[in-house]
């Protein structure tokens, strides 16, 4: 297995498939990172974090359905595992605790 | 979003995706980008939803989802990288074997680009009308006199009228009738051609405006100027508001430029040269049997075309019973981006497009000289294997695969040519471009940000890294490592039969190329040489509009010292014929007929072979006198010319004299019968003045214009030299061979180039035998026979195979659009395979130069 450090995008990336929970998949990821952090990704830039976390086993793929604005295209869902489940909580773990070193910053 | 709101996103991206995404992706990245642009379009617009997929695209160029690459085996990157590296010191160490190879794919790929550019004006034609699917053409459907249907872009004036009441949604229409009209501003007259339209062409057709605006044409007293003309009458001015008259049917009007158009793009295949609004045009709304060139439609609502179908048929009927030339049996309606991909021609098209087949001819060339580079690269590939043999045993012994070798290879070749690519994109632009550019009337610019043109790159890259790559990694990596070493691996020995026969072809077709080339050339001097059957210089023909012009001009002119001679016509050779109708065996048959005055065949130096000429006493010759060329005599088997009366429907002729042929028309076409009649000073419309030899004929023609002027300022001076009737045709026949001369010389250079790689590979093999054959004391011209001897076979073989099928492929092609051209004899035969000898000698010497050059001690010595 790759190493299992989450680079800031690929932690973004979970995280909106997180929130997407059972709904998660290319165009929805691209229009929920637009809309929630305002960056305008690349499908190219998606679609390698997605390969990534797959490989890294944070990922798992299931074929979907197709709809008529992806003209035909079926979709290709992305679910998280337990292990991907873990690296966002770890993350998450990681920066309140780094964060709660901080000494000039109040915790409000 | 409804779904049928959907905008498609363009093609082109995709199919790009396709190419190199891994095949497992694209459907999933597909979906994405489409509904990602779906997305896009709405929260940002198309134009930035439409960026932003190609950005998308391109940045799926990552590692893990090109093809062929194994994300598994990262070192997959490193080994490009390293092979970039290799290549460029492949580059740096072979300068002159690579600068050859880059040079000749350069070369080939810059006129590949120059042809791309030709094709993209053929397949984008009229991209930059907007909304083309809404516009559509109504043509239709009619028989000529023997019964044919055929398509007709002409429709009836009234089609449109009586339709725009009943619409409803968006709509509007517009006429486009062709006509002329004598343009004057201040000392400018010119008869220039004009468009009558309705007020919304502008509307429909989204031509773009540098000045004014699209409601120019609401006013009857405004018309649009295309930038041609307008800097025809006013320079670089400005010409908004400025005033113009024109002379339609005579009568003076007043009209102002509303608007002018910006210069029209390469690719239009739709224009204009003066905007005229219909209302100025004194033909319509007079009956319902009047025609216009073409009527267009705008619309959204798909349900005007079933109002369209609706009321046709009382169309039909409505026209037919005008009684009409040709009866119509229906309209249907063409959208205007569907009319350049329209397989059947539309008679009298006001939106023509160049014939697909030229589309063919220029995909063949490209092709053709894509093939003599790929062929020629083959050969330098594998020239310069032979010195990596020792690197290639060395991969091999560390534990290489074959398949590992054979990516090195293609990698490096693929490289290399996107180098070529690159510098044919700079050769095309400071070379090429320039070089064609003053054979067309066409202003080609190379558009560094079309998307299209890097596209078109990439994958001529590509494709002739891959094909000229393949068969040399292939056979390098197929080397056995120990034999290498034992050096007992001989190069090139197995499949130089196919080389032999690539070879053979590529020369063919250069051959192909030199002939054509010889031939077109040959021609152009033969048809300048060629006698036009009458003494065509110093001769001053101007067309007058009526009596009275006529008569003072003539009078003018005959006052001037350097004409010599003055004769009257109201046809003449080369401007205008009449015709009669000669009845044989009860059948009818017209025949070109010139009425001059008596002079006019001496004037013009036709030659009476003959009979005698028409005498102006005569009330006779006036009557039924006619001069006859010798075609008229031969078609119609006169025997006698006195005893054998011609006769039409009302009269009977008699045939007082015969001239030899002369040529009315230009040499595409053959010389048929045709007749002179006595005619008078009441009826002759044109004055001819034969000008002194010593006379400056420029000064003459312009005195005249000068005197035209002032005597008739409304009329625009249409005088010229007899001289100058052909040169349109002389220029369109210089294009092809301007071409052919480019490509021969291109294909020269190519195919010279490929032998040289292949000689000199042959040398490299024998090169310890030559050696030893020097050191025993061989002479060159033995050791020339021995190398060569192969080379010389095949080269033969292919010119005696190329001779004759170039000779039958450029008579064919000649006899069919020229009637008159050059015979294809020795003097084009010799010049060709002169040609293409010195080419293939001076290449073989180059090499031999090199043979005898080198000192067989340094060849032997063990390495």
């Amino acid at each position: 297995m790759k190493g299992t450090n989450l680079g800031e995008f690929e932690e973004l990336i979970l995280l909106v498939i997180g929130v997407l929970d059972t709904n998660a998949y290319g165009a929805a990821i691209i229009s929920q990172l637009e809309e929630q952090t305002d960056r305008k990704p690349s499908v190219g830039a998606v679609h390698s974090s997605l390969n990534r976390l797959v490989e890294k086993g944070y990922l798992k793929s299931r074929t979907g359905e197709s709809t008529a604005s992806r003209r035909g295209r079926r979709k290709i869902y992305y679910d998280l595992t337990a292990a991907g489940q873990n690296a966002l909580i770890k993350t998450r773990e990681m920066r309140n605790y780094l964060f709660s070193l901080i000494p000039n910053i109040s915790a409000e | 979003m409804k779904e049928n709101e959907l905008i498609d996103p363009p093609e082109w991206p995709f199919k790009l995706l396709r190419f190199f995404c891994k095949e497992e992706l694209v459907e999933q990245v597909e979906g994405d980008m489409m509904e990602t642009f779906d997305y896009r379009v709405e929260t940002l617009g198309l134009s930035k939803a439409k960026w932003l997929l190609y950005r998308d695209v391109f940045s799926m160029l990552r590692p893990f989802a090109i093809k062929g690459i194994n994300f598994k085996n990262s070192n997959n990157i490193t080994m490009l990288i390293n092979y970039f590296k290799l290549t460029i010191r492949g580059i740096k160490s072979n300068k002159v074997t690579s600068a050859i190879s880059i040079f000749g794919l350069a070369l080939a790929i810059s006129c590949c680009i120059v042809l791309f550019l030709f094709a993209q004006i053929i397949i984008n034609a009229n991209d930059f009308i907007e909304d083309a699917d809404q516009i559509h053409m109504v043509t239709s459907k009619a028989k000529n006199q023997s019964g044919d249907e055929f398509i007709w872009g002409k429709t009836p004036d009234f089609i449109g009228s009586d339709f725009e009441e009943q619409q409803d949604g968006p709509f509007m229409m517009t006429r486009y009738t062709k006509s002329s009209a004598v343009v004057r501003h201040g000392d400018i007259v010119i008869e220039e051609p004009i468009e009558y339209v309705s007020e919304d062409f502008l509307n429909i057709f989204s031509f773009e405006l540098t000045d004014g605006d699209k409601s120019a044409l609401e006013k009857p007293t405004q018309i649009v100027l295309s930038h041609k003309a307008a800097t025809k009458f006013f320079g670089e001015g400005y010409p908004l508001n400025k005033e113009l008259s024109l002379i339609i049917n005579g009568e003076n009007v007043p009209v102002t430029v509303g608007a002018v158009a910006a210069k029209f793009p390469n690719n239009t295949y739709f224009d204009f040269n003066i905007l005229v609004n219909e209302k100025l045009n004194p033909t319509t709304e007079s009956n319902a049997g009047s025609m216009t060139n073409a009527t267009f439609f705008k619309f959204k609502n798909p349900s005007i075309k079933d109002q369209f179908e609706s009321s046709q048929k009382n169309w039909v009927a409505m026209y037919n019973a005008t009684d009409p030339k040709y009866k119509i049996s229906g309209f249907s309606l063409i959208a205007f981006d569907e009319i350049k991909n329209t397989p059947y021609n539309i008679a009298g098209n006001v939106v023509g497009r160049e014939n697909i087949s030229t589309l063919y001819g220029i995909i063949f060339f490209g092709g053709l000289l894509l093939f003599i580079a790929c062929f020629n690269y083959i050969n330098i590939a594998l020239v310069s294997a032979t010195k990596r043999l020792k690197e290639i045993g060395m991969r091999k012994s560390l534990g290489a695969t074959k398949s590992q070798l054979i990516n090195q290879f293609l990698s490096e070749n693929i490289f290399l040519c996107i180098f070529s690519a690159l510098a044919g994109l700079i050769i095309a632009q400071i070379a090429l471009i320039p070089i064609f550019n003053s054979f067309f009337p066409l202003d080609f610019t190379i558009d560094f940000t079309s998307l299209q043109l890097w596209i078109f790159l990439f994958v001529t890259a590509l494709f002739t890294g891959l094909i000229s790559g393949l068969y040399p990694a292939f056979y390098v990596s197929s080397f056995n490592a120990n034999e290498i070493f034992k050096g007992s691996e001989k190069l090139g020995s197995n499949k130089n039969v196919i080389f032999k026969i690539f070879l053979g072809i590529q020369f063919g077709f250069t051959f192909l190329i030199i002939f054509s080339g010889i031939a077109f050339i040959n021609n152009s001097h033969f048809q300048k040489e060629l006698s036009w059957g009458y003494d065509n210089s110093n001769l001053m023909v101007i067309p007058t509009s009526n009596k009275s012009q006529f008569l003072a001009f003539k009078d003018k002119v005959s006052q001037y010292p350097e004409v010599k001679n003055i004769a009257t016509a109201a046809g003449h050779v080369g401007n205008k014929a009449s015709s009669i109708d000669i009845v044989v065996n009860d059948e009818k048959s017209p025949v070109l007929t010139y009425d001059v005055s008596a002079n006019y065949i001496d004037l013009m130096e036709l030659e009476l072979i003959e009979g005698r000429n028409f005498d102006q006493n005569k009330a006779s010759d006036f009557d039924n006198g006619l001069i006859v060329n010798e075609s008229f005599i031969k078609k119609y088997m006169i025997a006698n010319i006195e005893n054998d009366p011609v006769i039409t429907a009302d009269k009977r002729y008699r045939i007082l004299g015969v001239v030899e042929d002369f040529h009315y028309d230009n040499f595409y076409f053959p010389i048929d019968a045709a007749v002179f009649r006595l005619s008078s000073d009441t009826t002759n419309t044109m004055i001819l003045a034969k000008i002194e030899g010593t006379a400056d004929l420029a000064e003459t023609r312009y005195k005249m214009s000068k005197d035209w002027v002032s005597l008739f300022p409304d009329y625009p001076f249409n005088g010229y030299l007899q001289s100058e009737i052909f040169d349109d045709y002389y220029r369109q026949m210089s294009i092809p061979t301007n071409i052919l001369i480019l490509f021969a010389t291109i294909s020269i250079i190519l195919s010279s180039i490929g032998l040289y790689g292949l000689v000199s590979l042959a040398l490299a093999k024998k090169m310890k035998e030559i050696s030893i054959r020097k050191v025993m004391g061989a002479t060159m011209k033995h050791i020339t026979i021995i190398t060569n001897k192969p080379y010389l076979i095949i080269l033969s073989v292919s010119l005696i195979l190329a001779l004759p099928v170039s000779h039958m492929l450029v008579d064919g092609y000649l006899d069919q659009v020229n009637a008159f051209h050059v015979p294809i004899d020795l003097r084009v035969i010799l010049p060709s395979i002169l040609l293409i000898t010195l080419a293939i000698f001076s290449t073989i010497g180059l090499n031999l130069l090199k043979v005898a050059k080198s000192r067989p001690a340094e060849n032997l010595k063990e390495r």
